[in-house]
């Protein structure tokens, strides 16, 4: 048994061994000539993006993209958490596959800018963003908007109950009545959590309320959405645009959605979906400017009205607003560089509080 | 029992163990060492060890928490599922209880439901409004509170309902390979029905039930999806629920120690089962009268059957039939009543979805060649492990089973980091999908195999060798065949597992190789809403079953079927 101890123990120590030296004169390579180490994955005249988003909703943007640019874009659909795992992960090997990444929130965006793997660039399109919108110096551009609203069950919710403000929720008559993503496992819940926590005179004590409300959480925010429509909890806190196209599936089925949006005073929190050029000196010309070309599509007018069609808010000045959303809708903006400041105080808070008894 | 102490084994297959060893070196220890790397925190950036990550998982109560409630889970799942599965193996393969076909085809059944899906299912029965607290709660006021599916024990009733068919599956090709020549001479020499069962057949089976039952502890250790679903409504985290935490803030090193300690865990299991087996060696030759009298059950044989059969209607029937309700379902949430009916899912899915298609078509193609090379690799490795005398043959053993302790999404990962640099650059392409599909199956064709080979005296071969047979020879007419079972349900347990697997495809797949999975997923957090994504497992319950369907018309092995009494 010993013998075996002892073996296991330097069999692990000479792989460590190996393994660190590699590491080490490998490292000294990297950081004297870190972009030629990464190789380019692409082939020229083609270029890859990594998009989260509805599936219809890529293959129009791709179409609409190729239909001027011809055959040259590959599109590697995912959701918000793979697409950021994913790439953090071909980060962390040093070799990012993807030219442009597309979806997910602003927190992931700073944080892979910090990580260097974002290249700069600002469309000559910018100049018609919102001006709220023009943020990370070119390293990603905010390019549509999602709302964070209460969803709620119109068969179980009274008219007269329908909540006005996120305040309401944390009154008496929402208990066990509720259901919110957890900020531990999506990034988009994350996101919710500190625009909630941002306004300003509630912080912690608001969603503490909300765990005394008996708070459900869930892993994903379409899980939430899915438990209002099964009637298993009565409302939740989530992205507006997913139940947007729920409630547009129903009506295409010919009954009447059971998902309904309420739109609190205070204001919807606007969590953008940025976009981003990885960084890659070893990009050839032609796929470079296919990158800012197709940067320039998703932000150009033709682009967004794609995008709208799917239930996200335009972050153009001259576009109008998704079919389903009131006219005067109030966004309550986020400040990011805070929130991922924050970030691991907010997980902490939010894991403190949702684990307490 | 105990025969046979400190014999020689047979000499195996030294010719194959190299290229056995350097594949399993290369696919599968490769990216775990990949993985501890980074867990140290060397990577790209910083290339200085660092038990960091160890040290502030370690002493992190969240994790102690969470560690606590794995183990917990775990062995609950483990004994539920053994005693259910096992127990209906011993009605199924000794007993003469009627429609023992109907039974393992409903087993079958409930192992092909994904387990979201069955997770899904569970909710609408035991969630706070579902059918059975409205049942047993509202209306007749039987229990005095009403049972909370999100809860730990909530977590292992699922998993135990999903995993339970992998021991089943597991205890009845060994029951019917086993000798039962043993237990009759029990019962001629004066025992009882009873005492023949708990001293003859129970320790016999003990090898193949602790090989099936590590399986399932170290499977549930890895769970994620259903840990995420029913535990984390009311914050119940399990490791599993905090690596993929861990990964969600981009946290790479963190997720890396986390899942090292879950694995340490599970070596801990490991050593304590082959801790469990050494001294204890069974004689189980497999004579020719295989054909022995099924225990007859007598008057009980009907309530029986009726027992087993509402027991698995609660376990299998009411969940599939909920999930092809709701795949018929006009939306998510709508009382099943006809005007809220519609096939249009099914049109959806086919219909504007052109990947539909080839993701099905993908999946199947992988899951037969990932299937395929697991279980002759598998085979290979338990043989390697239980036959022969080669050093270091129980650390092959583990090495070749880590991958089932780490959730799917780790796995990934570690592939990623493993195969994305030159000159090992297989990432992007599909090659790598299939790389790790193997990986992630090669536990179960390692195991299943593995209870068998423990539970047979190397005797048959070793008389086979000196009456002057070749190696080849004995493996192929005397070790084979006793170990074609395990084999066969290696390999259905790795084709499922492919067909239904989320994690890896989604991380893993690149364009053109979408798989059901991606399908699965993007239906999921997209537009179609939980009514689509049931139609999508209702198509892969059907083709499995068609596919199981024809290999038991076209494949069924000759002898088997005059061994098999139904």
């Amino acid at each position: 048994m010993k013998k075996k101890v002892i073996s296991i123990v330097s069999i692990v120590l000479v792989c460590v061994f190996l393994f660190s030296g590699c590491g080490g004169s490998a490292t000294t390579g990297v950081q004297e000539e870190k972009e030629e180490v990464q190789a380019y994955a692409g082939k020229e005249g083609r270029i890859t993006a990594y998009i989260s988003g509805p599936d219809q909703m890529l293959k129009d943007i791709e179409e609409g993209f190729e239909e001027t640019h011809g055959d040259v874009l590959d599109v590697l659909a995912m959701g918000c958490g793979p697409l950021a795992q994913k790439v953090n992960a071909e980060a962390e090997a040093g070799n990012v596959q993807a030219d442009v990444i597309w979806g997910a929130e602003p927190i992931v965006y700073i944080e892979f800018q910090s990580k260097g793997i974002l290249q700069q660039y600002v469309s000559p399109e910018a100049e018609a963003l919102k001006k709220e919108y023009v943020v990370g110096d070119g390293f990603y551009t905010l390019c549509n908007a999602r709302y964070g609203v209460i969803v709620y069950n119109r068969e179980r919710v009274a008219d007269s109950e329908v909540p006005v403000s996120w305040q309401q929720l944390a009154g008496e008559n929402w208990k066990n009545r509720l259901a919110i993503a957890d900020a531990g496992q999506s990034a988009m819940a994350l996101a919710l959590v500190a625009g909630l926590v941002q306004m300003e005179e509630r912080g912690w004590s608001y969603l503490q309320a909300l765990k005394d409300n008996g708070v459900m959480l869930t892993q994903q925010n379409n899980q939430a959405i899915e438990k209002v429509a099964s009637g298993e909890v009565d409302a939740a806190i989530a992205p507006h645009d997913g139940v947007l196209r729920l409630i547009k599936k129903d009506k295409k089925a010919g009954i009447e959605s059971k998902l309904a949006i309420a739109w609190p005073k205070e204001g919807a929190l606007s969590v953008q979906r940025p976009i981003a050029i990885v960084a890659n000196k070893s990009r050839p010309e032609i796929n470079n400017e296919l990158c800012h070309e197709f940067v320039d599509f998703v932000i150009s007018p033709a682009g967004q009205k794609i995008a709208a069609k799917y239930g996200f808010i335009s972050v153009r000045n001259d576009q109008s607003l998704p079919d389903g959303v009131p006219k005067d809708v109030k966004g309550v903006s986020i400040d990011w560089n805070n929130a991922v400041k924050e970030a691991g105080e907010l997980r902490n808070e939010f894991d403190r509080i949702m684990t307490s008894k | 029992m105990k025969l046979r102490k400190g014999k020689e084994r047979s000499q195996g297959p030294l010719f194959i163990s190299g290229p056995v060893i350097l594949i399993v070196l290369g696919l599968v220890l490769y990216p775990l060492l990949m993985l501890f790397l980074f867990s140290l925190g060397i990577n790209l950036h910083d290339p200085n060890i660092t038990g960091a990550y160890y040290l502030q998982a370690l002493s992190d109560i969240k994790t102690m928490v969470a560690l606590k409630n794995t183990l917990y889970v775990a062995g609950g799942v483990t004994a539920v599922a053994i005693l259910l599965g096992g127990g209906l193996a011993w009605l199924v393969a000794r007993t003469d209880i009627p429609h023992k076909r109907l039974i393992e085809i409903i087993v079958f059944l409930t192992f092909t439901i994904p387990s979201y899906i069955l997770a899904v299912a569970w909710i609408q029965l035991l969630g706070r409004n579902g059918f059975i607290n409205r049942l047993l709660y509202e209306k007749w006021q039987f229990i005095a509170e009403p049972l909370d599916i999100y809860s730990l024990e909530g977590i292992i009733l699922v998993m135990a309902l999903h995993s339970f068919p992998l021991v089943f599956m597991a205890l009845v090709s060994a029951l019917k390979m086993n000798d039962k020549t043993l237990e009759m001479a029990a019962r001629l020499a004066g025992a009882s029905r009873m005492k023949a069962l708990f001293t003859v057949t129970l320790p016999l089976m003990l090898p193949n039930i602790l090989s099936v039952g590590l399986l399932v502890f170290q499977q549930t250790m890895a769970c994620f999806g259903v840990a995420a679903v029913i535990g984390l409504p009311t914050s119940n985290y399990v490791l599993t629920t905090r690596i993929y935490s861990a990964m969600s803030r981009l946290d790479l090193p963190s997720a890396a120690s986390t899942s090292m300690i879950l694995l340490l865990c599970s070596g801990v299991v490991f050593c304590l089962y082959n801790y469990s087996l050494r001294s204890k060696r069974y004689i189980n030759i497999n004579s020719q009268s295989r054909k022995a009298e099924p225990v007859s059950l007598g008057s009980w044989k009907m309530p029986m059957f009726i027992g087993v059969f509402l027991l698995l209607s609660v376990t299998t029937i009411i969940p599939l039939g909920s999930v092809v309700a709701t795949s018929f379902l006009k939306s998510w949430g709508l009382s099943l009543r006809f005007e809220n009916m519609t096939i249009n899912n099914y049109l959806t899915i086919f219909g504007g979805q052109t990947i539909a298609f080839r993701a099905f078509f993908n999946s199947i193609t992988f899951a037969f060649i990932a299937a395929t090379v697991t279980a002759i690799i598998g085979t290979i490795i338990s043989y390697l492990s239980t036959r022969t005398t080669i050093k270091g043959r129980k650390y092959l053993e583990f090495v070749a089973t880590w991958p089932l302790t780490v959730p799917g999404t780790v796995l990934a990962v570690a592939a990623v980091l493993a195969w994305i640099n030159a000159p090992l650059r297989i990432y992007g392409t599909p090659w790598i999908l299939l790389i790790t599909y193997i990986v992630a199956c090669l536990p179960f064709g390692v195991r299943n195999i593995n209870g068998l080979l423990q539970g047979m005296d190397p005797l048959l071969e070793d008389a086979a060798r000196v009456s002057g047979a070749s190696w080849l020879r004995t493996f192929k007419d005397i070790t084979l065949p006793l170990i074609t079972p395990g084999i066969k349900a290696g390999w259905i347990t790795a084709f499922l597992l492919v067909l239904r697997e989320i994690p890896i495809s989604i991380l893993l797949y690149s364009a053109g190789a979408e798989t059901i999975g991606v399908l699965l997923y993007s239906m999921r957090s997209d537009t179609g809403g939980l009514e689509t994504v049931s139609a999508v497992a209702v198509i892969l319950i059907v083709l499995i079953v068609a596919g199981n369907v024809l290999i038991g018309k076209f494949g069924k092995p000759r002898k088997e079927a005059t061994n098999d009494p139904s």
